[in-house]
């Protein structure tokens, strides 16, 4: 086990940030950490990097008890904050250098994993540049690189694409993947679902303190009753009245249907004619219909399931 | 020693700062050292009296002799034998001082009589004093060598205008007193707006680096005790603030040359300009910790250097000084610190060496304060973060 965090308690005076909030991560996972803003992420992964002290529970990393000064373990730790923490004052190259000496003492060594962790992030063409003359990926690359380069067994990686562009977004997650690929063990946390869905092979989700469910993505979708949303646009000229609404909701593995202006949503549970069966219900009926969406569900409808509320509420 | 060199390196980064403050104070200095000129040394530049001398005795040969001596030392205005002109000249001072040589002068002088001159000064006049002087000093030596020498009265003449006239060569034991010693007295007091200001912005810079709580957290992620961090960052802001006084003595050692080693005070003078360095890192430090924009701590540098210079006597001396001004500047550092230049510069500094060891220790104190108190807000604020 890599992570083990059990029970943890933490609170800021009457806010309670964490509560009995418990964690088990294995070796070579992409272990996501998916909830709203607020809900203790962050605060979840300072106590487990002794950042934060906290009120009861446990941690322990690589099988050992975390604490302020288990320097053996944070030698094998990586960090890439939700801010970037880098020095203004220093270049790309002298950040990287810094932070990789944190670690590393040996010069030699340090320098091959500076050019690497330079090669991986792709700043190349910017060793000389300073932090304030970078855009916002870029500069979230260095804040990667600054985390990485001495090749950690275990990376945390908090929020690490907010305000960043698609493409730059892109290519953290894919090296974040790479990382993961060459052996370190990813917890990544985020409230953009689709990113936790692309590439963690684990997610957690919490909310007020609590993790809520802990499974694959398949695992945590097969919990909820939804398991196909179905989208019709129907043409303004139709008459949609109360009793072919009913009808709908009368077809198999129907859970629910709602019409919001011209849009027919209708909810189902898994099943293989759900689509069909409701397309013919409105063609029997005389009804037109322009587009059609049919979706599997999404981490969004787990959380709802489980909250009654939005992920991003 | 990552931390320990990132601290240059981030000086580096700042440098451009930190040089437009030496360059004022190094201008200043200089300025200072080429044309300060001390109210003491004017005080002792030779001046001379505006004289009147009505002769009376028809140029007899003691009233001729006496003229010449004082035409030689004092500017002769030339005025009739009339009593209301006389009074006249005295009013509008024209003249300070009329000596009248009454008829009968020189045979009364050889006659060994008393009472010879009349005078006619301005009241409470100083240089009438200084002309009786003169006066004085010589018919005394006239009667003397008349006594005594046996010489011939011109030969006796010559001999007494001769002596009257030697230049006296002093030759000083102890320091030598003049404005070059005003000047790096200045100099030194000039340093601690330099090392104020230095300080702020240097010492504040790294540290509100390295407090940024993103920056904070960083560092206490990786493998490095805080214990460790915080020696690096003492040891760094040491060797700067050592660094900043080094050169300022050295510069002072290149702008006044022999006349400051020859004085003796440099010792003293760098003693308690590394006293003011340690109240003013203790300062630095402290503006680091409470301050978050580096626009703000721009004005605090101003503020902090400029006001406790213009309120302890670094750019005005303290004598000038309104006393509720110092009364309340006494409990800044600084005006310990240019309290103890004045001693220094003083002479009779050995008298007043309890007083300047006090001044030194009171500077001393200030640092370990600051010093306390920066430990403290730094804890309760790392208490609070927890």
């Amino acid at each position: 086990m890599i992570i083990k965090v059990q029970n943890l308690v933490k609170r800021y005076g009457d806010l309670l940030a964490l509560d009995h909030f418990n964690l088990e991560i294995e070796k070579g996972e992409v272990f996501g950490l998916l909830g709203p803003n607020g809900s203790g992420k962050t605060t979840a992964i300072n106590c487990m990097l002794s950042l934060l002290k906290f009120d009861k529970g446990t941690i322990h990393i690589f099988d050992r008890n975390m604490s302020p000064d288990a320097y053996d373990i944070k030698r094998d730790i990586g960090v890439v904050m939700q801010n970037v923490a880098v020095f203004n004052e220093l270049t790309v190259l002298e950040n990287i250098q810094y932070f990789c000496g944190l670690y590393i003492t040996d010069k030699t060594k340090r320098n091959q994993l500076v050019d690497e962790a330079i090669d991986f992030v792709g700043l190349g063409d910017y060793k000389k540049f300073y932090p304030k003359k970078l855009s916002g990926g870029l500069l979230r690359r260095l804040n990667i690189a600054c985390g990485i380069a001495h090749k950690p067994k275990l990376i945390f990686f908090d929020e690490p694409t907010v305000a960043v562009d698609p493409q730059s977004r892109n290519n953290i997650l894919q090296g974040i993947l790479k990382l993961n690929r060459e052996g370190a063990t990813i917890v990544y946390t985020s409230h953009y679902m689709e990113e936790v869905e692309q590439i963690c092979s684990r997610i957690a989700i919490i909310d007020k303190g609590k993790t809520l469910a802990t499974g694959t993505k398949d695992e945590l979708k097969a919990m909820v009753k939804a398991g196909e949303k179905i989208t019709v646009e129907l043409y303004s000229d139709n008459d949609l009245n109360g009793a072919l609404i009913e009808k709908i909701s009368n077809l198999p593995h129907v859970t629910d249907v709602s019409l919001n202006g011209n849009l027919l949503t209708v909810r189902c549970t898994g099943g293989r004619h759900n689509l069909i069966r409701v397309l013919d219900t409105l063609k029997d009926s005389g009804l037109t219909f322009g587009r059609v969406y049919s979706e599997p569900p999404t981490l969004n409808d787990v959380f709802l399931e489980i909250t009654g509320k939005e992920l991003r509420d | 020693m990552q931390v320990f060199n990132l601290y240059f390196k981030i000086i580096r980064a700042c440098k451009g700062a930190l040089i437009v403050y030496l360059v004022v104070f190094l201008s200043i200095a200089v300025f200072t050292s080429r044309f300060y000129v001390s109210p003491a040394e004017t005080d002792f530049t030779e001046t001379k009296s505006k004289i009147a001398i009505i002769d009376r005795d028809g140029g007899s040969r003691l009233a001729k002799g006496l003229t010449n001596f004082l035409i030689k030392n004092n500017t002769v205005v030339k005025l009739p034998d009339d009593s209301e002109k006389m009074q006249d000249a005295l009013f509008f001072r024209s003249v300070e001082y009329i000596a009248i040589i009454p008829k009968g002068f020189t045979s009364n002088f050889e006659a060994g009589g008393g009472d010879l001159l009349e005078t006619v000064t301005v009241p409470d006049s100083t240089s009438a004093r200084y002309v009786d002087m003169q006066i004085n000093k010589y018919l005394g030596a006239m009667r003397l060598a008349q006594k005594h020498s046996g010489l011939p009265y011109d030969k006796m003449q010559q001999l007494v205008i001769g002596s009257l006239d030697a230049d006296i060569q002093v030759k000083m034991n102890g320091r030598v007193y003049n404005n070059k010693t005003d000047g790096f007295i200045q100099y030194f007091n000039l340093i601690a707006y330099a090392m104020l200001a230095v300080s702020t912005l240097g010492i504040s810079t790294i540290m509100m680096v390295f407090n940024h709580p993103d920056i904070k957290k960083r560092n206490l992620c990786a493998p490095l005790k805080q214990r460790s961090i915080n020696i690096q960052l003492a040891l760094g802001s040491i060797i700067y603030a050592a660094a900043c006084w080094l050169f300022m003595v050295i510069c002072s050692i290149i702008i006044y040359g022999r006349s400051i080693l020859s004085s003796g005070m440099l010792p003293a003078l760098s003693i308690n300009a590394l006293a003011f360095t340690i109240v003013s890192t203790a300062i630095g430090l402290i503006v680091g910790i409470l301050i978050k924009s580096y626009n703000v701590q721009a004005a605090i540098a101003n503020i902090l250097s400029l006001g406790m210079s213009f309120m302890c006597g670094v750019f005005v001396p303290q004598n000038l000084l309104s006393s509720t001004v110092l009364r309340f500047s006494k409990i800044l550092p600084a005006y310990w610190y240019v309290r103890a230049n004045s001693i220094i510069g003083s002479q009779n500094s050995k008298g007043h060496f309890d007083t300047l060891v006090l001044s030194i220790i009171i500077q001393l104190v200030f640092a370990f304060a600051i010093f306390i108190a920066t430990l403290f807000i730094s804890k309760l604020r790392r208490t609070k973060a927890q």
